[in-house]
């Protein structure tokens, strides 16, 4: 690969990742909160019942 | 051929039971067609005559910019659905589909940033085609601002309708920019009639490219649909027993 282009090459590439994992990792993220938050509401309207 | 499933999925226990089904098969093949179409792209695919290597940005560039425009054209589909049928899963589409688009926005301006400074010799020109791109980044933003300033979730959907709905105006302005002023950026070169002008030993790596940002697209929209109707549902009795057999 051309060295003059190389750092702008591997940098795209390297932003790219960034988005993709970012789109793979952060839905994850987001489910495991909200189902901590389910948890809780469920332990809230249990405890309400009662 | 029966069409009942496609209208099931107009339901949100059915939905997301699909999600649950496919999102991962969608999310596995997006990544291994993102990696084969960089990696042939970095290190198959010939230089080109003029740029040199410097081409090569083209396999993040195009399919960023490509999906940041199709992003939005759904948004506003999704918005107009909701707005007129007031269907949930709609309005869960906007609002989901909104951080994916702004992610690839971000991904298209930078690597569009980083191809024009050996190419242009600048990172930045006040062009049409770069700024009404950043014009979609802030539509973007607008709508992920507009849904967070809502307690109401139904509320945010629908006023975000509205914003992906006007906002789309935008997504021909950036799309013929480099046909109808004179630009630095070039014109199309997958995407318009007649034959693509680029040789075939480039052409392949950057569909494949393509393809997969788009899988990539959907299986992180089935994704984020899902955790808006896990708390937007959170009082049903289907999603109670979903949690129930999940626990």
């Amino acid at each position: 690969m051309d060295p003059r282009y190389a750092l702008f090459i591997w940098s795209s590439f390297g932003i790219a990742a960034v988005a993709v994992l970012w789109n793979v990792l952060s839905p994850r993220f987001q489910r495991n909160d909200l189902m901590r938050r389910l948890s809780e509401h469920a332990e809230d309207t249990q405890g309400e019942d009662e | 051929m029966s069409w009942t499933w496609f209208h099931r999925l107009g339901s949100p226990p059915s939905f997301f039971r699909f999600a649950e089904r496919w999102a991962p098969w969608l999310m596995a093949l997006a990544l291994l067609l993102i990696v084969g179409g960089c990696g042939a792209g970095l290190f198959y695919a010939p230089k080109d005559y003029q740029q040199g290597d410097a081409f090569r940005i083209i396999y993040v560039h195009v399919p960023a910019a490509a999906i940041s425009l199709s992003i939005y054209v759904l948004m506003a589909v999704a918005g107009a659905v909701a707005l007129i049928w007031r269907m949930k899963l709609a309005e869960a589409a906007v609002v989901s589909a909104a951080p994916i688009g702004a992610s690839f926005t971000v991904v298209a301006l930078l690597t569009g940033m980083l191809w024009g400074k050996p190419m242009w010799g600048a990172y930045w020109v006040w062009d049409a085609r770069l700024t009404s791109e950043l014009v979609l980044l802030f539509l973007y933003l607008g709508v992920i601002a507009l849904n967070s300033a809502f307690v109401d979730a139904r509320a945010a959907a629908r006023a975000c309708a509205w914003l992906a709905l006007v906002g789309v105006v935008n997504v021909p302005i950036v799309k013929f920019s480099v046909d109808w002023w004179n630009s630095l950026h070039q014109t199309s070169t997958i995407m318009k009639l007649g034959k693509p002008t680029i040789s075939g030993d480039m052409l392949w790596p950057l569909l494949m490219s393509l393809a997969g940002f788009y899988l990539l697209f959907g299986a992180a929209l089935l994704r984020r649909m899902q955790n808006q109707l896990l708390w937007r549902e959170r009082n049903t009795r289907w999603l109670q027993d979903w949690l129930k057999g999940a626990a």
